[in-house]
């Protein structure tokens, strides 16, 4: 990726969520329940509506659960330049999201950061996320 | 749900941002030409053609101030304003539509964030949404409504030309649909009008109009220009080869209202 297409994608990154939904964000997460998910890559699901990353996250007693967060529209993300290979497995990411009400191992992805500070893949169904 | 969606302002500018300059490249990265002194081609019979692969305004409120065209003010009957407060409870009961991968419909195809394409003829204007990957034929020779056919999500839409604008009206609507992505309301007693005009080679103007006295005391338009975006393919939208909002089961099942008739 180009630094231009980078700064690009980096603006797109940054937007409220609600500008790429697919579905309302109240339907699936709760924005109440902001989380914040570190660990390591296990999967990407390429799809629409939403692409899924999937991660190994050990919690604070060294537990290690998979959890799955979900991103943005590929059709979206593949017009700002990433490609369905942009994150692979190993890659260890950050995601600052919001839980899914129902508890579970999933959240939506506001954004998805890897180690060298560039964020990746955001642009899911969250309303306003945290701009 | 409402004031954040509201707040998107920034990231919107963003967003625009972030995509016009891909779309305006060639595949060799040169910038298109400019091409806004050209005049709107023309069909056989005359009228301006709207055919072409569009940019169309991404709302996912249509009252949000950041982007321009927006409404103002929503005059909600009282019906309207209990459905508006509603909505996020009723998505718990009844499920999210569009998190069903069920249609769109016109407008939240239209506000989506996926560009659309219009093919047009004299005879009619096909809509092709790369959201869901959905079409909706609109016949232009003057016809009038079938009238009788069962509701759907897009209804039955009609066009007529008012000189070189042309004027879409759509009736016998279903009235699951919602207007935008933050979910303000609309009945099966809806009408919507559009216009149509295609003001360069480069250019849309749009508007979107809402006769809904169910839901609003008053109809509401939203105006939008909408760029040529030549380089830009639809691409497939299969909705659910990874849905897993709902194949997790975290959106529920839609049910069908029964009170907006």
């Amino acid at each position: 990726m180009t630094p231009a297409r980078f700064a690009l994608a980096f603006a797109l990154l940054l937007a409220p969520i609600a500008a790429l939904a697919h579905h309302s964000f109240d339907a699936e997460f709760d924005r109440n329940k902001p989380v914040t998910l570190k660990g390591s890559v296990t999967r990407v699901d390429w799809g629409n509506p939403h692409i899924w990353v999937f991660m190994d996250v050990k919690d604070a007693t060294g537990k290690v659960e998979n959890w799955g967060v979900e991103g943005g529209a590929p059709n979206a993300l593949f017009r700002n330049g990433w490609r369905k290979d942009s994150l692979k497995v190993g890659d260890i990411v950050t995601v600052e999201g919001f839980r899914g009400r129902d508890g579970s191992n999933r959240a939506n992805a506001n954004r998805v950061t890897l180690p060298d500070g560039r964020k990746v893949f955001a642009g899911s169904s969250a309303g306003g996320g945290q701009q | 749900m409402k004031t954040a969606v509201a707040s998107g302002a920034l990231g919107l500018l963003l967003v625009a941002l972030a995509s016009m300059p891909i779309e305006s490249q060639s595949r060799s990265g040169t910038p298109a030409k400019p091409t806004a002194s050209r005049p709107a081609p023309r069909l056989p019979n005359g009228k301006p053609s709207m055919t072409g692969v569009w940019g169309n305004t991404r709302r996912a409120d249509v009252t949000d101030k950041a982007i321009p065209g927006f409404v103002k003010e929503l005059p909600y009957t009282a019906w309207g304003k209990a459905k508006w407060d509603g909505y996020e409870q009723f998505m718990q009961t009844n499920g999210d539509y569009v998190g069903n991968c069920l249609p769109f419909g016109w407008s939240r195809s239209i506000y989506g964030p996926h560009p659309v394409q219009i093919i047009h003829d004299n005879d009619n204007l096909v809509m092709l949404f790369e959201q869901n990957s959905m079409f909706h034929i609109v016949p232009t020779d003057g016809r009038a409504f079938i009238k009788d056919l069962p509701p759907s999500w897009f209804g039955e839409s009609v066009g007529h030309w008012d000189g070189d604008t042309l004027v879409v009206e759509t009736v016998n609507l279903n009235g699951y649909t919602r207007v935008d992505t933050i979910g303000h309301p609309m009945s099966a007693r809806a009408r919507i009008t559009q216009t149509f005009k295609r003001v360069n080679f480069d250019t849309i103007e749009h508007t979107f109009t809402l006769n809904d006295p169910k839901t609003y005391a008053a109809p509401w338009t939203v105006h939008d220009t909408w760029p040529l975006r030549a380089e830009t393919k639809l691409l497939e939208y299969a909705c659910m080869e990874n849905n897993r909002a709902l194949f997790e089961g975290r959106i529920k099942p839609f049910i069908a209202p029964d009170d907006v008739d």
